[in-house]
């Protein structure tokens, strides 16, 4: 796995983290990508 | 990456449907007019490009209001919630926020969550799991309709998964059941404020 994909699987274990506790889509796995 | 985004968004949205539901934070009755029309119009809505000058400083600033709503509420004692808004009134709302959804391209929620907390028909807690739900089906929909095209998925996939999974599950837990609603809130209005500040700056 290459540095930017372990970042993104970084932003993207915070984003969810962020998402389901406050179950709002601003913050779902598809906004670490798409801010990637 | 679209097909990777909505996989992943239906990982997500389905451990926190199943948590928030799970810990009496949902309502079938609220949901399925949303969910019910929201579907066929993401569909519809995905059809459609619209240029990102036009949309995104608008959905930015609703986001960035209902942040500023939501942060000063925080510690405001919840008033009495209206469960039974009309039904025809939730069809047509979820209509315009699928279509809206499969326009924009993100997950319905997104619109759904500040349009809730702004009408304040139900609890906080109702519509983080109402809106889980509501991502789930619409991500759902919008993933079969990725996959009648040729899809390729990269290699780095199962790790990404893995991270949504974990982050899922961990998030919906503290969220659903041992955060406090003005936590709730103030945390809300972090990510709206986000969400919106990114939507203008990205136009």
């Amino acid at each position: 796995m290459e540095t930017s994909d372990a970042i993104l699987a970084i932003l993207i274990l915070l984003a969810a983290l962020l998402y389901s506790s406050v179950g709002h889509a601003g913050a779902t796995p598809s906004s670490a990508i798409a801010a990637r | 990456m679209k097909p990777v985004a909505l996989s992943l968004n239906i990982l997500v949205a389905a451990i926190a449907a199943f948590k928030f539901y799970r810990a009496g934070a949902f309502s079938w009755s609220l949901f399925w007019p949303f969910a019910l029309t929201s579907i066929p119009f993401a569909f519809l809505g995905g059809w459609v490009t619209l240029p990102g000058h036009y949309y995104k400083p608008l959905v930015g600033a609703v986001l960035i209001y209902t942040a500023v709503y939501s942060f000063r509420s925080a510690n405001r004692v919840e008033a009495a919630t209206n469960t039974h808004a009309p039904v025809f009134l939730r069809l047509l709302i979820g209509a315009a926020l699928g279509f809206l959804s499969g326009l924009t391209g993100v997950g319905g929620g997104i619109f759904l969550s500040p349009l809730l907390l702004l009408l304040g028909w139900v609890p906080i807690k109702v519509i983080s799991g109402v809106a889980a739900a509501f991502i789930l089906v619409n991500s759902i929909a919008g993933l079969l309709g990725v996959l009648q095209t040729a899809v390729t998925l990269p290699p780095a996939l199962p790790y990404w998964a893995l991270a949504a999974v974990a982050g899922g599950f961990i998030g919906a837990e503290y969220g659903s059941r041992r955060l406090a609603n003005p936590v709730l809130k103030k945390l809300l209005a972090i990510v709206l404020a986000i969400a919106g500040g990114k939507m203008i700056l990205t136009i």
